[in-house]
């Protein structure tokens, strides 16, 4: 049994397959290929971002981020970029609670490093969900986390059928027929765009809620008024794929992790091209995930040397407010395609 | 640009593949080639993506600049496996940066797509299509003017960046190894003024099929 996810795209060679001609089996062996490249190249779940956290205790930064990620991965590779006020080292979790890695943290600009981290899952899975880590400094030097990501690890193979859809290629037989059934996988995958290539994230920020394993605010983003919108971070590009031939839109969700001291606030994602989502409406006292927020953005337009339509990025802003008195605290931002 | 002629996916019913159907040529084609070359197409990932959420003062800025004409790394990002077309060349990225300058002088955020490890050797070469060079004189944040969109990495690039990966072939399995190419995006600063520093508040970069 052999599927096998190759590292170049293969091509389908839709122009081979000739209306009243019988399939080539090499041109249904392409059509696999491709397949199985879509399903096993592994999808980017935390994009690199820059928390730019910087903190002079010991004490344990707990990041958290939301995603839905492909069913395909087995291991998540994720990346770390520190800097200090003078060599030191830092403990890493991943997820946080796993056995900790230490860590060099270097000084000058130029020697900052990517550490690199890799997560094995106990079981795979495309459902939504938290992942997490922890950072924890070792001395009470300055230190600045600069960067974190996460990547799901690209397959070499991928189990035939089942849920991780593999399409086995020893089967495409010069002189023999292509069975309804070999199709099976490829059929499943592009009948529904949420099962292969899907983005699993186009934006993920993160800082900590929880310090030290209790709430903290030095961290998060907070309300300085009430009654009105007040900007999280303002403007990162967005662009899903696009789906059906005349589609100009794609559907993202967003979740925060937010909660207030009281009261309630509102919570929405504001584009550039398509306005204001609708809110949701949050009253948690403590850090917890949002309901879905989800908004229609801009869709790639293929026909354009650099996706975008009309020349103009669509921007996206996470925006919160404060209902009648008190605080809105967010502490992560996690958007992917819906 | 699409390889895809309908530029899109074409939903299809599934009882097309029933058993009892024989397998279309037409099927085979519009369902499942085009189908798979458009999703193939829109494979490309967002590789980076952030904003400060204070961009006064929270931003990355450079060591001390002693030379006008040198550039002086702010950031780079993690390394993150590459999406590789059909002939070894890696999917262009759409690139965005965010920032401002210190003092109303001339600066240049110089963004570059380059294999682990390579990214100063294309930080000195302004011309080439890995870099993409983004300007203000602006004291003010915002994103910034850049007259290129895409960067874009080379089929060499692909081979230098290759690395084959330990990993596993199945939840519990055997160690294996999967081949990958690693890429990173870094961000440069050049200024016209040597008291002048550059501070970056957002980089985007997305992986997108190009022409």
């Amino acid at each position: 049994m052999s599927a096998t996810v190759a590292v170049r795209r293969p091509t389908a060679r839709p122009d081979d397959i000739l209306v009243a001609a019988p399939v080539r089996a090499l041109t249904g062996l392409e059509s696999a290929k491709l397949g199985n490249w879509l399903l096993g190249r592994g999808a980017q779940l935390i994009p690199p971002y820059a928390p730019l956290t910087t903190v002079t205790a010991t004490s344990e930064l707990h990041y958290q981020f939301r995603v839905r990620p492909r069913y395909q991965a087995l291991q998540r590779v994720w990346g770390f970029r520190l800097r200090a006020a003078s060599p030191m080292e830092v403990t890493i979790e991943v997820p946080s609670g796993a056995t900790a890695i230490t860590a060099p943290v270097s000084t000058r600009r130029d020697t900052v490093h990517s550490f690199r981290i890799v997560e094995t899952l106990g079981s795979q899975s495309d459902t939504e969900a938290e992942i997490t880590c922890a950072i924890a400094p070792t001395s009470t030097t300055s230190l600045t986390i600069e960067g974190i990501s996460c990547y799901e690890m690209p397959r070499g193979t991928l189990a035939v059928g089942g849920s991780d859809l593999g399409t086995e290629l020893a089967v495409y037989v010069v002189g023999q027929p292509i069975k309804a059934t070999l199709y099976d996988s490829i059929r499943a995958a592009t009948s529904d765009p949420l099962v292969i290539g899907r983005r699993v994230s186009l934006s993920q920020w993160s800082v900590p809620a929880t310090v030290a394993g209790a709430t903290s605010t030095a961290h998060a983003k907070a309300t300085v008024g009430t009654g009105s919108y007040e900007t999280i971070y303002s403007g990162l590009p967005v662009l899903t794929r696009k789906d059906a031939p005349s589609a100009t839109t794609g559907l993202v969700t967003c979740k925060m992790l937010a909660w207030v001291s009281g009261g309630s606030a509102d919570l929405r994602l504001n584009s550039s091209v398509h306005g204001a989502s609708t809110a949701v409406n949050i009253t948690n006292t403590s850090p917890a995930w949002s309901g879905a927020i989800t908004l229609s953005v801009d869709c790639e337009d293929l026909s354009t040397a650099d996706g975008l339509q009309g020349a103009v990025f669509d921007r996206l802003t996470p925006e919160m407010r404060k209902n009648v008195s008190g605080t809105c605290r967010v502490a992560a931002v996690s958007i992917w395609e819906a | 640009m699409s390889t895809s002629p309908y530029a899109g996916r074409i939903a299809f019913d599934d009882s097309l593949f029933g058993e009892d159907y024989p397998h279309a040529a037409h099927t085979a084609r519009a369902y499942i080639a085009e189908n798979l070359e458009h999703l193939a197409d829109e494979a490309g990932q967002v590789r980076v993506a952030w904003r400060s959420p204070a961009p006064t003062t929270a931003f990355l800025t450079h060591e001390t600049i002693t030379r006008i004409d040198t550039p002086y790394l702010i950031w780079e990002s993690d390394p993150f496996p590459v999406t590789l077309d059909e002939d070894g060349v890696p999917y262009p990225l759409r690139i965005d940066a965010a920032g401002f300058a210190s003092q109303a002088n001339a600066v240049t955020f110089r963004v570059v797509a380059a294999p682990a490890g390579r990214s100063l050797t294309y930080a000195r070469s302004p011309t080439f299509p890995q870099v993409v060079d983004c300007t203000t004189s602006s004291t003010t944040d915002g994103w910034l003017t850049h007259a290129d969109n895409l960067v874009q990495m080379s089929s060499s690039d692909a081979v230098e960046g290759l690395e084959e990966i330990p990993t596993i072939d199945a939840i519990g399995g055997d160690p294996v190894t999967v081949a990958a190419t690693l890429a990173t995006i870094s961000v440069w600063a050049l200024t016209s003024n040597l008291s002048t520093a550059l501070r970056l508040t957002g980089v985007y970069a997305a992986e997108y099929v190009g022409t």
